[in-house]
């Protein structure tokens, strides 16, 4: 695709600006600043993906110079032919218009289509750039631009790579970090050191289980000396504490028994209890002495009280009466003051009778009164009866009111009725009435006839138009085709399927072709220098080949030869070190033998023999020669004494010769084993020295063979090892290279044989492509269409057709609508038709009709509304003629009513009359009346009933009072006394009274004391017997005690009673010293205490408590240590720290274990990802960054030989020619340019829009590169501009030559105020 | 059943008293315990079995405790098992070996009667009698003086012939290829002593009869203590008549017993599968312990009671050069059951490829399912204690087409082979990628190097992780 011209109408500096017949290839525009390069690359920029508006930073390039902001540009493509694309400012971008070759019209979508969809950001990035976009990565850092860079070909997987490695490296942070803490492995680890020192700690238990046990011993011991020691201490102890305890005792023993035989009388026989007894009787004696002079003065008393007490016995005789008056006597009182009263109370209830008698009329008496009938049911019935009066007469009045009511109600109706019907006469002149039906048809489809006569010819028109547009389309895609053609082609989502599956084949076998084709050629240059490696190495090896001389087989016997050697002299220096051994042992046995020497010949023993013998003899000789002096006594003495000794040595001699005896036989033995002993050394030092000989001799032999020196001196083995060491190592290394260079010439020949297959891999695609190239042509024809097209174009050709089945379906549709429109217009003409006005008009145009209706429809909508009030008014006056007819009814009723009531009402009274004349009222009486008179006969009689009563108790009183006073004056007549006034009647008989009490209680007290007299007179008796008694006892008391008087009865009693106590105590401590002491024989224990004294106890028992109570404490501390040491010992013995540990430590070297491992698991994985990616990026880069690679290999002259794009990373590395890696960030500004355009390059060789490349267009680039790389670049963009259509804008003349050293026929433009020309030279 | 002119006897070994399982992580108290009590318990069915079978005497063969350890409780707790069976009037010869070398003792234990400890300067024989003092065996044998005895020990015994069953007791290495350390060494034909009837020997753990005339036999362990000591583990019953063997059988003691099972992922959808395939495996596991042990009490009933009971044959041979061939033999080593149910610790392998390797790479997943699998099992009365699940399944990615593919994955997995492959692989170069933990000093201390089978799985799990992550969880 390429820009054919453009034309500017107004933008920035350029109006009414033309740029016609570019050419393919490169066109250069030069100009001074100012002069609008940069105008023209946005103008070109904004026309194809719109314009800026006043919102943005950018310069959005008003037309400074005149004109509408706008122009066209035209662009020439294989798929749409010559497309202007005129584009003016407005809104979202200004308004595009397209316009095909053809003349047809496109939008702004197809504008898209056009280039392919790419985005302005991608065309502005890369396609279309000034030095401002080449001037950093961020402009290739845009996603839409990244994603098509780094990844094409990698195999998705990379894309998540750095989250993949992030994620290892953090599970194996969690897991372990050098000197970390918190890591799980770090942890363990902690742990673990922790459970090893504790376990360190813990192994000492066996030497602290040995120590505690002999130390338990030493305790035991020590704590049965101490136990031995507590029971002597104890034992006299207890010894002493029996001492003391008697003492007490034995003290008072002594006391006692010094009081009893000082008694001066000794009394053996006496009563028991004498002088008690004695003494109790004459108490008991005087006690009975005095109660007999009490019971004496009682009688004496008692007697006299009798004799002074009197009865009155006339007045007992009429106690009966005198209690008769005592009683009667307040009634009497009362009767006597009462009478006056009651008869004044009668008279006043006489008089209120005659009062009431009065009121009630002429003709009431008493009598009259009590023959009225005053029952409760008399007086049911006159309230019965008032009732009902009252009621009926309630009655009549309500129903007088009803029928007024009703006749008012008549009235104001009939006025209703009156005023309606002169309404319903106004509307008596309404015309006939036209069909309804007709006219509802006519009103409702007024509205879409009307729009109908508006639209119909528009519809006719419009449906022409489409006709006539549809088949021109159709005539665009194939001149023979017709309608029919479009509806049969297939545009299904499966024929598109197959486009696509057509495209990725051809697109996929393609890209194979050219990767296996790439892969071919780095397996060519890999092979290279896998070959020039081998060479290496094999130059290596030959060069060494000279250097080591010795075989491997050669090398091996020696070191074995070595080995063995070793071992020989090993064994000889242990055979010598047996035999010095031996030896020793020898000259030991045989030092052994000669230190025992011979068998003693016994010097010393006779020698003892002798001395005997001249001691013996010496003894005798002294005893002759002495025995003849004076001093012969001394002589026999020292003589004797001679002789003895001698016998003594000859005995000593003899015993000593015994052990001699024994001894020699014991040596001999023991010098016999030695020499057993020794001849078995010598034998084994024999076969020793046989061996030490053979080994000699292998050492010898093996030297030999070896090549060294005999004998060997000390430092040859060593020089000769390290010769060995050195052959071998020397050997090693030839080994080694030979091995590598074996492995080198294996990777050569796999190489080889990949790169073979590689070669048919890349035949094979190209014969794939063929194929699918083919296939592609025979779905072409499939379809009908020419074969040669691209899948782009064809997904083209299915828009396109895609829109005429939709222009079809338009016109089909318009179509429809029109005959729908005539069917409606022909229904309504028919209603019409129907109206005489509009029959009228039949014929004539349809929207002189329409107004007809119009007119028509009006007139009838003033009609209609006069009948609907007319309608009204009727509907009213039907209303008001029923409601006065019901209210004539309602009126007729009340008047009846009201008659029933007044009939009812007098009915009621005349029975009212008849009562009262039954119960002899009089006829005019209301029953209110009745009522009242009731009232007062019921007084009346109330009134008599109580004056009857009165007289009645006047009559009793008078009677009571007679009977009384007859008899008191019989009760004083019997007593002799005079009857008293009436006055003083009352205290005379009071006082009657109080004396008939006195004399009553007198009668009672003489009873009583005279029943005393004789029990009083039995008690004096009783108590003289007891006195006899008691002087009998005392009496022959004081004879059983020996004594004539009392005094000497006592006398006697007291020794006795002094004796008998002492021998008592003295019984009792005897007894107690046997108890205490424990011993029988009291005497000898007597004896015993006389001989101690209690000062000398007390000491003695204070010093053993002492050392009884220290030993305690030695000894408890003893056991403490003891039971410590037991639960020490059998703390250790049950200790299981050492298994818990252990356990413990095994279980966290298992999960150390476990975790190393995963670690190590991941440490690979990671290993693994690092070093593919490192291969990758060297081996294998996306084809973008590939291609790129060259260009800017060739931009910088072979300084730079490779990009490279880290796998998974959205950053550029160039390695330069001697290999290292450079981030753009650390090359010059010229460079990291070059680099940015080469990337550039690398993309717009690579990508087409629909199988087309897009033109490039650059504004001045090159201005910060040097001449060279600047020619450099030059040289590079003509290349592009082979293939592409390159636009170059520069200010530089110098540009323009170093682009002509190339071609000399470039085009060049010239940009200059506000013009652009063309120089043709 | 003593006959005329026969006596019994007990040969274990290797008790390793209140030495810890290696490998094991529990939170649950009570297999815990169990675990912790498991050599005890053991050690406790040996005493019952001697006493039950009133053997004459027992030998235990070293390693009786770990004297690094220097477990006080062990000790005492060996004495007390002794006591109970000089009760009984058993006498037990003891020798010590590396772990519990005889200087590492407490000198403060006082020992039965009835137990002889031999020294560890010089062979000494000890004469083992029957009823009425008859001599019924000669017992030579010597203990380790220091924890790395390096003499051939066989050397000290003299050659002769002492007119009784004579019995050599030592612990020793036998041969060079027994997987453990090489202390006393010594060779097969070491020990082909004239006039020694049995070699009683302890040191390697796994139970064998390395030859049949003289008998030389190892006891193994009595209670495995990590995943490499597998199945049942116990001592041998020895019947002598007319002073040769008459009849060898082994007889299972241990408490716990480490076991593993392997489930195939091939074809399951979901986790809940896997889960039941575990279960399924657990229970069937189970199952058959159990079996076991009813028909080995069923059998030992049988006996008892005089009926003709077949116990099953189970040849446990350990391959060591010139050990005689154990077929054709009168009598091969049998199981003979007095053993209580055991606890079971089990290591689960996930094997097979398919959709769940993606569900087991989520966090906590594999843990989600350990931790149900231990709340379900662990409280079973015997416990099964699920030690591990070992995810070793493949997800179905097909690495090969991947490295095909060429893009980035593809090189990922080319890199992973090529260090993988042993004839150009170069696991050097991983060596800076992992110092930063296995060269760290603690971690020296607490593992040993990665091994070159670890280090290729943990390359093959790498590779499908960077697979799973780049490609499988977008």
């Amino acid at each position: 695709m390429r820009i054919v011209r453009f034309f500017i109408d107004g933008f920035g500096i350029f109006h009414n600006v033309t740029v016609g017949d570019l050419l393919p290839g490169l066109t250069l525009f030069v100009g001074d600043n100012e002069t609008g390069k940069s105008t023209c690359l946005s103008f070109l920029r904004d026309t194809l993906f719109g314009f800026r508006d006043n919102r943005t930073k950018e310069n959005n390039f008003p037309a400074l110079a005149g004109g509408r902001q706008g122009g066209s540009i035209t662009l020439t493509g294989n798929l749409f032919g010559e497309t202007v694309i005129e584009r003016r400012a407005g809104k979202k971008g200004g308004s595009v218009t397209v316009t095909y070759a053809d003349g047809q019209k496109g939008t702004e979508e197809e504008l898209h289509q056009i280039l392919g969809n790419t985005t302005r950001e991608l065309f502005k990035n890369i396609y279309a750039f000034s030095l401002n976009e080449l001037q950093t990565m961020d402009t290739l850092d845009t996603e839409s631009v990244k994603n098509v860079l780094y990844s094409a070909g990698i195999g998705t997987a990379v894309l998540s790579l750095p989250r993949a490695i992030t994620g290892i490296e953090t599970k194996m942070g969690d897991l372990f970090k050098p000197g970390g803490r918190n890591p799980q492995i770090n942890q363990k680890l902690s742990a673990l050191e922790a459970v090893r020192a504790n376990l360190r700690q813990a192994r000492t238990g066996i030497e602290l289980y040995d120590a505690a046990s002999v130390a338990l011993g030493k305790k035991t011991h020590e704590i049965e000396e101490l136990q031995r020691e507590e029971r002597s201490v104890n034992k006299q102890k207890d010894l002493i504490d029996r001492y003391l305890k008697l003492w007490n005792n034995w003290i008072s023993l002594e006391d006692h028994q010094s009081d009893l035989a000082a008694l001066p009388l000794i009394v053996d026989n006496f009563p028991e209890q004498g002088i008690e007894r004695l003494e109790r009787d004459l108490e008991r004696l005087a006690r009975e002495k005095d109660i007999r002079i009490e019971f004496v003065t009682d009688l004496d008393n008692l007697t006299r009280e009798i004799k002074n007490i009197y009865v009155n016995e006339k007045m007992l005789g009429e106690t009966a009466s005198i209690r008769t008056l005592l009683d009667k006597k307040e009634g009497y009182v009362f009767a006597r003051e009462n009478l006056p009263l009651m008869n004044e109370r009668l008279e006043l209830r006489k008089r209120d009778i005659q009062d009431i008698l009065n009121i009630l009329g002429k003709g009431w008496t008493e009598e009259r009164i009590s023959k009225v009938d005053r029952s409760l049911f008399t007086r049911e019935a006159i309230l019965k009866q008032q009732k009902l009066l009252e009621n009926m007469n309630l009655k009549r009045e309500e129903a007088q009111r009803f029928v007024e009511l009703k006749q008012d109600e008549h009235e104001t109706t009939l006025a209703a009725q009156a005023q309606a019907q002169k309404n319903v006469e106004r509307y008596l002149d309404i015309p006939v009435e036209t069909d309804e039906k007709t006219i509802i048809a006519l009103q409702k489809g007024r509205d879409q006839f009307a729009s109908i006569a508006r639209d119909l010819p528009q519809r006719v028109m419009e449906l022409e138009a489409a006709k006539k547009e549809l088949a021109e389309t159709i005539k665009e895609i194939s001149p023979d085709w017709v309608e029919a053609n479009i509806l049969d082609f297939d545009c299904s989502v499966s024929a598109q399927q197959k486009i696509q599956l057509h495209e990725s084949i051809l697109t996929k076998v393609v890209q194979d072709f050219t990767q296996a084709q790439m892969r071919l050629e780095s397996m060519h240059i890999e092979l290279k220098r896998a070959r020039e490696q081998y060479d290496v190495k094999v130059h290596e090896l030959e060069s060494m080949e000279y250097a080591a001389a010795v075989s491997g087989d050669k090398l091996t016997r020696k070191k074995f030869l070595l080995r063995s050697l070793k071992s020989y002299v090993f064994e000889q220096n242990s055979l010598a070190v047996e035999m010095r051994h031996l030896e020793d042992r020898l000259s030991d046995k045989r030092q052994e033998t000669a230190y025992q020497g011979p068998v003693e010949n016994g010097h010393l023993l006779n020698a003892l023999k002798l001395t005997a013998f001249i001691t013996i003899m010496l003894g005798l000789a002294i005893f002759g020669i002495l025995a003849t002096v004076k001093t012969w006594a001394m002589g026999i003495v020292i003589g004797s004494m001679l002789v003895a000794i001698g016998v003594m040595i000859f005995f000593v001699y003899q015993n000593a010769l015994g052990k001699k005896k024994l001894e020699t036989v014991q040596k001999q033995a023991y010098l016999s084993e030695i020499e057993q002993q020794v001849s078995v050394i010598n034998a084994q030092l024999l076969e020793i020295k046989e061996q030490y000989a053979g080994i000699s001799d292998k050492i010898a032999g093996t030297a030999v063979e070896l090549g060294m020196d005999i004998p060997i001196r000390p430092g040859d083995i060593d020089s000769l090892e390290a010769a060995i060491d050195e052959e071998n190592r020397v050997s090693d290394n030839k080994k080694r290279l030979f091995d590598e260079a074996q492995s080198l010439k294996n990777r050569a020949l796999q190489m080889e044989q990949s790169t073979e297959i590689q070669a048919k891999a890349v035949n094979n695609s190209e014969s794939t492509l063929q194929i699918a190239k083919e296939d592609w042509g025979k779905f072409l024809l499939e379809l009908g269409l020419q074969p040669g097209l691209l899948p782009g174009t064809v997904y083209l050709i299915f828009t396109k057709i895609e829109t005429v089945k939709t222009r079809i379906e338009h016109v089909y549709e318009i179509k429809d609508r029109i005959t729908r429109m005539e069917e409606t217009k022909e229904t309504y003409l028919s209603f019409a038709k129907d109206i005489p006005s509009l029959m009228v008009l039949m014929g004539k145009e349809l929207m002189e009709l329409l107004s007809g209706v119009d007119l028509f429809l009006e007139q009838n909508r003033e009609i209609e509304k006069r009948r609907h009030a007319r309608r009204v008014a009727e509907e009213i006056l039907e209303e008001k003629k029923t409601r006065t007819k019901e209210i004539e009814d309602a009126l007729q009723e009340a008047v009846y009513r009201l008659g029933e009531a007044q009939n009812d009402e007098k009915r009621a009274y005349l029975f009212w009359q008849d009562w009262l004349g039954e119960h002899g009222f009089d006829q005019d009486l209301s029953p209110a009346v009745v009522l009242e008179a009731f009232q007062k006969i019921e007084e009346c009689t109330r009134l008599v009933r109580e004056s009857s009563e009165l007289i009645m108790q006047i009559k009793d009183r008078k009677d009571s009072i007679k009977a009384y006073l007859f008899l008191a004056r019989t009760v004083f007549e019997a007593l002799g006394e005079p009857m008293p006034e009436i006055q003083s009647l009352m205290t005379a008989i009071d006082r009657l009274g109080e004396n008939l009490d006195e004399t009553k209680a007198n009668l009672i007290r003489k009873e009583e004391l005279s029943r005393k007299i004789p029990g009083i007179e039995a008690k004096i008796a009783v108590s003289n017997a007891k006195i006899a008694g008691l002087e009998k006892e005392i009496n022959a008391l004081v004879k059983a005690g020996g004594a004539q008087d009392q005094e000497t009865f006592r006398t006697r009693g007291g020794f006795f009673a002094k004796r008998t106590e002492l021998l008592n105590r003295i019984s009792e401590e005897e007894r107690a010293l046997k108890v205490i002491s424990g011993e029988e024989d009291v005497a000898a224990l007597k004896e015993k205490l006389k001989t101690l004294d209690n000062t000398y106890l007390n000491v003695a028992h204070t010093a053993l408590s002492e050392q009884l109570e220290s030993v305690e404490i030695r000894l408890n501390n003893c056991r403490q240590e003891k039971s410590d040491l037991s639960q020490e010992i059998s703390r250790l013995a049950s200790a299981d720290d050492i298994s818990r540990l252990r356990t413990e430590e095994e279980g966290l070297l298992e999960e150390i274990r476990i975790l190393s491992r995963d670690w190590a698991f991941y440490a690979v994985a990671k290993y693994l990802l690092g070093e593919a990616r490192r291969q990758f990026e060297l081996e294998q880069q996306p084809r973008v960054i590939h291609d790129a690679g060259s260009f800017f290999q060739s931009i910088t002259g072979g300084q730079y030989e490779k990009i490279i794009a880290p796998i998974g990373e959205n950053t550029i590395d160039v390695i330069t020619r001697d290999g290292r890696r450079k981030q753009p960030e650390e090359l010059s500004r010229g460079t990291a340019e070059q680099l940015y355009l080469a990337i550039r390059f690398g993309y717009i060789s690579n990508f087409t829009v629909n199988g087309e490349k897009l033109p490039v267009i650059m504004d001045d680039i090159l201005v910060n590169f040097d001449p060279r790389r600047a020619r450099q670049t030059a040289k590079t963009i003509a290349k592009l501009s082979e293939t592409h259509q390159v636009l170059f804008f520069t200010c530089h003349p110098e540009t323009v030559d170093i682009f002509r050293e190339h071609n000399g026929n470039i085009p060049v433009y010239t940009l200059q105020n506000g013009t652009i020309k063309g120089i043709r030279e | 059943m003593i006959k005329h002119n026969s006596f019994s006897f007990i040969h274990a070994a290797d008790l390793h008293l209140d030495s810890p399982f290696k490998g094991i992580t529990t939170d649950s108290k009570s297999v815990g315990n169990a675990l912790r009590s498991a050599t005890f318990d053991a050690f406790n069915a040996l005493i019952d079995l001697c006493i039950q079978k009133q053997v004459q005497f027992l030998l235990v063969a070293g390693d009786i405790y770990d004297g690094a350890d220097r477990s006080l409780r062990a000790q005492l707790k060996f004495r007390d098992g002794l006591a109970r069976l000089a009760k009984h009037n058993i006498h037990t010869f003891v020798v010590h070996g590396n772990h519990d070398p005889i200087n590492s003792q407490s000198s403060a234990i006082e020992w039965p009667e009835t137990v002889h400890i031999f020294n560890g300067n010089k062979v000494e024989s000890k004469t083992a009698t029957g009823q009425d003092n008859v001599p019924l065996a000669l017992i030579s044998g010597i203990s380790h003086g220091k924890s790395n005895e390096t003499q051939n020990l066989t050397k000290k015994f003299s050659k002769e012939d002492p007119g009784v069953f004579h019995i050599g007791l030592l612990h020793c290495n036998v041969g060079s290829n027994t997987g453990h350390d090489p202390y006393a060494p010594c060779e097969l034909s070491d020990l082909m002593h004239p006039g020694m009837d049995y070699w009683a020997l302890g040191h390697v753990h796994e139970r064998g009869i390395l030859h049949t005339d003289p008998y030389v036999l190892y006891a193994g362990n009595t209670q495995g203590r990590n995943i490499r000591e597998q199945g049942e583990r116990g001592c041998w019953l020895v019947t002598v008549e007319n002073r040769s063997v008459a009849d060898i059988r082994f007889c299972p003691l241990d408490a716990a017993r480490w076991l593993h099972t392997n489930v195939n992922i091939d074809n399951m959808q979901t986790v809940d599968e896997l889960e039941r395939a575990i279960w399924n495996n657990i229970k069937e596991i189970m199952d058959s312990q159990r079996q076991t042990v009813a028909q080995d009490f069923i059998s030992s009933q049988g006996e008892r009671e005089g009926v003709a009971g077949a116990p099953t044959e189970r040849v446990v041979a350990w391959p060591v050069e010139g050990a005689a061939p154990l077929r054709g033999q009168a009598r091969a080593p049998t199981i003979e059951s007095q053993q209580q149910a055991h606890g079971i610790i089990l290591r689960v392998n996930i094997a097979g490829s398919g959709p769940l390797f993606n569900e087991l790479q989520k966090e906590n997943a594999v843990l989600d399912l350990l931790d149900r699998a231990r709340e379900n099992f662990a409280s079973e009365d015997p416990f099964v204690w699920v030690q591990e699940i070992e995810v070793n399944c493949r997800p179905e990615i097909d690495l090969e087409k991947i490295k095909q593919r060429g893009d980035f994955l593809g090189q990922v997995v080319k890199i992973a082979e090529e260090i993988n492959d042993p004839k150009i692989g170069r696991p050097e170069l991983l060596k800076p990628v992992l110092s930063d933990l296995f060269e760290n000093r603690h971690i020296q201390k607490a593992l040993p190097e990665l091994s070159q089978d670890e280090m290729s799985g943990i390359i093959e799990k790498a590779a499908l992780l960077c697979v799973n992550m780049l490609e499988g969880n977008e």
